[in-house]
């Protein structure tokens, strides 16, 4: 009898360690998968809002390209355009009173010259179209040739430059101009150095010289604050290629390194 | 339950011991090698402690001591499973000394008891207990994670659970080790349960093997 009671007992007990076993698995597993399942949705909530901030990012270039383009018509071509408008009204007037003489013409050849200076330069800013054939360190090294205030370096590890793509080129070389001009503007440096290197999968390029220069905070503070578009256009360049930005400050000298991924 | 149908059961159990060996075997290359190693020592030791057991049994020879042994080296065995598991030397330094103790507490507690030839409760429970709780804290750090996306396909959500499974038998078993093992017929339905738990250990062991062959 006393037997009996103790297998009873035993299979008792024993089912109940397993099905408790079991449970423990069965709700680990359930639970784990639900968890998981509210992350997987929280992720998917992320990228939809990445993609957003994307497509508002690349809005918001577009339109700032275009506001650039419109100014510089607006402002540059625009009044030139019309100073040979009345140019020509003059000539006319001369002409009609016999006054026009060869001297009438002696300024005009350099000031077409500055007319077409300005449409190459909007042109330029439409598309910067020497990235794409010369390279994108080529295309900076001309750039920075043309800066007589500031002495200027351009060190380069790019072998090979057509591992980069079109957009990443013009993207590029959009924000160092952006970059570089802002400084000279607001820091006065004497000298400026930008490297361009590869680490791994990710493009690097340090831009060193001994202005001023701004840490990532302060970079943020200034952005937030401008109401130009030139900063925010930086921003929204590397946003679409994927990058970081950021400033420090080492041995009095300022650093700005822009990382992008190749892919 | 006869003595004869006792040994069917156990003679049938033992075909499931080497499931894990011939699945291991097909999915050899895909094992990570130090893990492979682990995994192999794992299998062996658990068939040659059921095989030298049955034949020592079937000539009525105390088999005990191979089963005293074959705990102290699985336990050694789980915990550097555990270890290439999760790798951090902080928790390796704790898996090492978890295993001195062990090796130490029940080599010295069996030798001054004079307990090789006899069931030792206190080591089993020990036994159970460690792969038991390594298993239950493998599953916690998994969930805090989430590192793995699909549980189902993932081979150590399977070997895990075969380890939860059968050391939590086992462990239940061994704390009426002291009032049953006395009785003979009660004795063999004590080791009845831990046989059949034997047998999902080993299928859901295979699982987890088999599903190394994906990875």
């Amino acid at each position: 009898m006393v037997n009996e009671t103790n297998i009873v007992l035993l299979v008792v007990a024993g089912s109940f360690v397993v099905v408790l076993l079991i449970a423990t698995i069965v709700v680990f597993t359930a639970t784990y998968n639900k968890l998981l399942f509210s992350k997987e949705n929280e992720l998917n909530l992320t990228i939809k809002k990445q993609q957003v901030e994307l497509l508002k990012a690349t809005i918001d270039t577009q339109e700032a390209e275009r506001e650039k383009i419109a100014l510089n018509l607006h402002d540059e071509v625009g009044p030139l355009l019309s100073s040979v408008k009345f140019k020509l009204a003059k000539y006319k007037r001369d002409f009609n009173a016999g006054k026009l003489t060869e001297d009438s013409f002696s300024d005009d050849s350099a000031f077409i010259d500055t007319i077409i200076q300005n449409v190459r330069g909007v042109s330029h800013d439409l598309s910067p179209q020497h990235v794409v054939k010369f390279g994108l360190a080529k295309a900076i090294e001309t750039f920075t040739a043309g800066i007589d205030s500031v002495h200027c370096m351009v060190v380069s590890e790019l072998d090979d430059e057509k591992m980069l793509s079109k957009t990443m080129s013009r993207n590029l070389y959009c924000i160092i101009l952006e970059l570089v001009n802002n400084s000279i503007k607001h820091d006065t440096p004497t000298w400026f150095e930008i490297e361009f290197f590869i680490e791994d999968d990710l493009i690097k390029i340090r831009i060193n010289h001994d202005g001023e220069g701004l840490t990532t905070e302060s970079f943020d503070t200034f952005e937030a604050g401008s109401t130009g578009l030139g900063l925010s256009s930086v921003k929204s360049r590397m946003v679409l290629l994927n990058g970081t930005l950021s400033f420090s400050k080492v041995n009095e000298m300022s650093n700005t390194e822009i990382v992008v991924p190749f892919a | 339950m006869s003595y004869e149908v006792f040994m069917w059961i156990v003679n049938f159990g033992i075909i499931f011991d080497f499931l894990p060996l011939v699945t291991l075997l097909i999915v050899l290359n895909k094992v990570h090698r130090e893990m492979r190693w682990a995994l192999f020592f794992i299998i062996i030791s658990w068939i040659i402690s059921d095989c030298l057991s049955i034949v020592l049994g079937t000539y009525s020879i105390n088999n005990i001591i191979v089963h005293n042994i074959f705990n102290i080296s699985s336990t050694c065995l789980y915990l550097l499973l555990f270890y290439f598991l999760e790798k951090s030397r902080l928790f390796g330094l704790v898996l090492l000394g978890i295993g001195i103790v062990y090796v130490f507490f029940s080599i010295s507690f069996i030798t001054m008891s004079e307990s090789w030839f006899l069931p030792v409760p206190i080591i089993e429970i020990f036994t159970g207990i460690i792969p038991l709780v390594l298993s239950l804290l493998f599953f916690y750090t998994l969930f805090k994670s989430l590192r793995v996306v699909n549980l189902l396909q993932y081979p150590y959500y399977w070997i895990n659970t075969a380890i939860i499974l059968h050391f939590g038998v086992t462990f239940f078993t061994y704390i009426f080790l002291e009032v049953f093992y006395l009785d003979i017929e009660l004795s063999m339905y004590l080791w009845l349960i831990i046989i059949i738990s034997n047998i999902v250990y080993n299928i859901l062991f295979t699982r987890g093997l088999w599903l190394m062959k994906r990875t």
